[in-house]
């Protein structure tokens, strides 16, 4: 499987009044054309960093070390306009608050023309063309008309929809999502993913898909990766991780978390994982996990377990794991 | 059937809205005749999406804000009617936790002082080492470390700022807790913490809940019976075994059709339903049934008759003309 | 059970602040100044030999000189200007000071009420003060004058009468802005009174704002003062403030520079370092009010 975008020992740090604080460590993942990949991590566990960095859109106090590289060519420290180039055209993102995203002073036909302004050659009438067919292709009604309209005449779901219409102008080769419909009822949110099942099907485009939300990766995802406070604790195959998380977070999590389908009803739900996230300002030493973990052992407090793979694409980073002993 | 704490009939609350200076005022129907009944003990879970009224039905069961119509009746006496002193003394058993833990703590005081504050109101004899007593031991049994007493809320995190309102809330012991999104701003795994506090609560004090969330799957954890809003009106209301399990009402199944489960198996064969369109605007509800908009199985009785809540069976009432056809 | 367990001391939001502020350092040394103004005030007179409303007959207008009797020198009188540079201090001072605590009090107390309730009792208050707000300020001051004399008293109820009003808006938006906010909805949720909440509540959150307001107003009044000072309506000889001096300066401009030059520049770096030091202020706290 050749990856279309790859990082390579990712590293994020910022420089803050309380010193270096680091938001992500040594990440490395890939994503194939077509294919889907999910990130989920709950918050400080650095996902939304990891792909701001990666593009260069990071705050101004960030550094980031290491490789992302989309088709080969790494974008960490590329010259800026490669970069603007790049990003609208070759890679998307959308965001979780659509609102903020969009000009509220500019009609949101103007705003899709002007993403073609930039990065195609397109007379007038060519970009509205596209700029309709985008549109249609995100499921909009009356598409040709919602030209005129203004950002905050449209509802939540609908912004979205332009959202990711924007972002497929250019067909891009890779689309990164973060947190796309966090911010939505869940029938609008069940539309959205629909729309981007079907964007899945109809092209080759990768799709990065940056949730907290189990539910839609499983929906949506064809790999996983689970984030822990700036590091992958677990790789692998949606099937596999959902019927088999060997790593003590995303079990405790997977068990812990309330399900739709749990027939047990009220009084019912797993063992919560006790604690909190680790502030990442004060990162314990060895596994980050460890004043979390029910099985933790003294080696865990002391050593930092390392992502190991072991078969069909699956990788954890557990010493109790690595040792064979976990269950 | 055990005697209801909270009965609320015919509940109304509507906002005159001003359109300009030629629109005139029309009137937004936040809530628009809700009846629904909470015995000692029991959790009844609130369910809707954005703009199905059921943060205002909260607010104006505390009377925090003017109920238009209806009868909101605590421990047999309507508060609707009673004056400002009775209603500060009827807040003593009956309490609100907000979605926003850091929002709603006074920034300016310490978490024990938050905490405390409804034993100043209420307890005012108490000296001030019996009032820390309290307020830690209060503070012990939510799982929060009393030595954290001064704190204050900018230095604690969400999860425990939650916490701070759970005690603050059951620091007086109240019969009903009314939870306002309580959990929906919480990483999963804290979420997972805080519900099973809820329920240890719950069955320590013989807690009554009204536990308002857009997440059904944490609803289905907590709750033995659930109410359906959408657009101010109540669409199917019962025995949440019953609604979960074989919903009658159309509104209710597209709602559990569209959350998603953390399981690929029944992500990926799910039969699509999604609902189509947006919710329509609050100041201008559709004639007869408010769903019917969107509603596949629309049929020519929705336009004319609003639908009254019927019984249909398992111990649950749904607002449907149709409920037997379709099921 | 017997003591309390160890506590952890809390960062409170005032803290950080202080550490900003004490880290902006024309703030700091304009506090530092003003100290040295207010230590003058106190003190000037008590080193100072010459009373001030002595008149030494033999040293008229004379230039400031370090080594004689008359260290800022003399007026056209022949009073020493080092003491009534001093005295000056202590009146103007005093007005701001006192007038702007007034202001305060008056003012919190009518703005937090009026935002707080709101309805057809904030849109009265805020009428009547829209009209006190509409007198003129020189008119009503020239009429106390006139009907009571030239009492220090007198000017800052008048200067006070009028910078209340301010605040009270102020006070008003900011309770405004805070009422909406979730933990004064917990508050009434939890039974609180009006009062308690108002009292509680919302006048901690807006101390912030009024302290930055009263510290930029301080000025405002020294100015108005010295402007009623100049204008011959202020302070009864021989007492005297900055504006009398500066006033009484100006005549001898061309002559005596030194009778301007000492009050003027003490007036002005004083308004300067109120509010070199206001603004460090609205900083630190407006950094901290995002913070939380």
């Amino acid at each position: 499987m050749s990856a279309l975008f790859r990082c390579q020992d990712l590293r994020v740090c910022f420089d803050t009044p309380d010193g270096e604080v680091v938001a992500v460590d040594s990440l490395s993942l890939g994503v194939a054309a077509g294919e889907c990949l999910g990130v989920v991590g709950e918050s400080g566990s650095g996902k939304s960093q990891s792909f701001l960095a990666a593009l260069s859109l990071l705050a101004g106090n960030g550094r980031v070390t290491g490789a992302a590289r989309l088709e080969g060519e790494n974008l960490i420290g590329l010259a800026r306009r490669r970069m603007r180039r790049i990003l609208g055209a070759k890679i998307a993102m959308i965001f979780q608050n659509p609102m903020t995203a969009l000009t509220p002073h500019m009609r949101i036909g103007a705003q899709l023309a002007e993403v073609l302004k930039v990065h195609t050659g397109l007379d007038r009438r060519q970009r509205r063309a596209r700029v309709i067919a985008a549109l249609r292709q995100v499921g909009i009604p009356e598409a040709a008309r919602q030209l005129r309209a203004w950002p905050h005449e449209l509802s939540g779901g609908m912004r979205q929809r332009v959202m990711i219409a924007m972002a497929l102008l250019c067909a891009p080769r890779l689309l990164i999502a973060d947190e796309p419909t966090t911010a939505l009822d869940v029938t609008v949110q069940a539309q959205i993913l629909e729309v981007l099942r079907g964007i899945k099907r109809a092209s080759d485009m990768a799709i990065i898909l940056i949730t907290h939300d189990f539910g839609v990766v499983a929906g949506l995802c064809d790999r996983v990766v689970v984030l822990y406070a700036g590091r992958i604790v677990e790789r692998g195959d949606v099937g596999a991780i959902f019927a088999d998380p060997r790593h003590p977070y995303s079990r405790g999590l997977l068990a812990s978390m309330p399900r739709l389908d749990d027939t047990a009803g009220a009084g019912a739900g797993g063992q919560a994982i006790p604690g909190q996230p680790p502030d990442p300002r004060a990162l314990p030493p060895g596994c980050a996990f460890a004043p979390r973990c029910a099985d933790c052992q003294p080696r865990c407090r002391r050593e930092r377990p390392a992502l190991r793979s072991f078969g069909e694409g699956r990788a954890v980073a557990c010493h109790l794991v690595e040792a064979g002993l976990s269950p | 059937m055990s005697k209801a704490l909270l009965t609320v009939r015919d509940l109304a609350v509507h906002f005159p809205v001003s359109r300009g200076l030629w629109g005139g005022t029309a009137m937004l129907r936040a809530v628009d005749g809700v009846s629904f009944a909470v015995a000692a003990g029991e959790s009844l879970g609130v369910v809707g999406e954005s703009g199905c009224g059921k943060s205002t039905l909260a607010r104006a069961v505390l009377r925090l804000i003017p109920a238009t119509a209806g009868a909101v009746i605590w421990l047999g006496e309507d508060l609707a009617g009673v004056s400002a002193r009775q209603m500060r003394a009827a807040r003593r058993g009956l309490q609100i936790v907000f979605q926003d833990p850091l929002a709603s703590l006074d920034p300016r005081m310490t978490i024990g002082a938050s905490i405390g504050e409804p034993l100043e109101v209420f307890e005012p004899g108490l000296d001030r080492a019996a009032r820390a007593r309290r307020v830690r031991a209060m503070m012990e049994r939510v799982g929060l470390a009393p030595d954290m007493i001064n704190r204050y809320p900018h230095e604690i995190s969400g999860g425990q700022g939650q916490r701070v309102g759970i005690a603050r809330a059951m620091i007086l012991a109240p019969k009903l807790v009314i939870c306002d999104e309580a959990v929906s701003a919480l990483d999963v795994s804290i979420q997972a913490q805080i519900i099973a506090l809820l329920r240890d609560l719950q069955a320590e004090f013989g807690l009554s809940l009204l536990f308002i969330s857009h997440d059904l799957a944490v609803v289905r954890q907590l709750c033995q019976r659930v109410m359906v809003l959408y657009l101010g009106k109540v669409m199917e209301i019962g025995a949440a075994g019953a609604i979960f399990t074989a919903p009658r009402h159309p509104y209710t199944r597209a709602l559990l059709a569209a959350t998603p489960v953390p399981d690929p198996l029944v992500e990926r064969n799910k039969p699509l339903a999604v609902l189509a369109g947006d919710p329509p605007s609050p100041l201008l509800p559709p004639s007869g049934c408010v769903f019917r908009t969107r509603c596949a199985h629309v049929g020519p009785r929705c336009a004319r008759d609003i639908p009254d809540l019927s019984e249909a069976g398992e111990g649950r009432q749904a607002a449907c003309h149709y409920w037997r056809e379709l099921s | 059970m017997s003591g309390s367990p160890p506590t952890v001391r809390g960062r409170s939001l005032w803290h950080d602040a202080r550490r900003r502020l004490a880290a902006n350092r024309a703030a700091m040394v304009s506090l530092i100044i003003l100290g040295a103004v207010a230590l003058f005030a106190l003190l000037g007179p008590l080193v100072n030999p010459n009373p001030y409303w002595d008149l030494d007959l033999e040293h008229i207008a004379i230039g400031p000189s370090l080594a004689g009797a008359h260290w800022f020198g003399t007026d056209s009188v022949g009073r020493d200007l080092f003491v009534r540079v001093a005295v000056g201090a202590r009146v103007s001072l005093l007005v701001g000071v006192l007038a702007t605590s007034v202001s305060l009090v008056i003012g919190v107390t009518y703005g937090a009420v009026a935002g707080y309730v709101g309805g057809r009792l904030d849109a009265v208050m805020m009428r009547f003060v829209d009209v006190l707000y509409s007198l003129p300020f020189l008119f009503f001051v020239i009429l106390l004058m006139v009907v009571f004399g030239r009492n220090i008293f007198l000017i800052f109820v008048a200067i006070g009468a009028v910078e209340w009003l301010t605040m009270a808006r102020i006070v008003r938006g900011q309770t405004l802005s805070i009422r909406e906010r979730e933990f004064i909805e917990a508050a009434r949720a939890g039974g609180q009174s009006g009062g308690r909440i108002i009292l509680r509540h919302i006048v901690p959150n807006v101390v912030g704002a009024v302290i930055v307001y009263a510290t930029l107003t301080i000025p405002q009044i020294i100015m108005a003062e010295s402007f009623l000072s100049f204008l011959g309506l202020g302070v009864q000889e021989p007492l005297t403030s900055w504006g009398v001096l500066v006033a009484d300066g100006a005549a001898e401009m061309e002559t005596s520079p030194w009778m301007l030059a000492f009050p003027a520049a003490f007036l002005a770096l004083t308004l300067l370092c109120f509010n070199f030091f206001g603004d460090g202020l609205r900083d630190a706290l407006d950094a901290a009010q995002r913070e939380g």
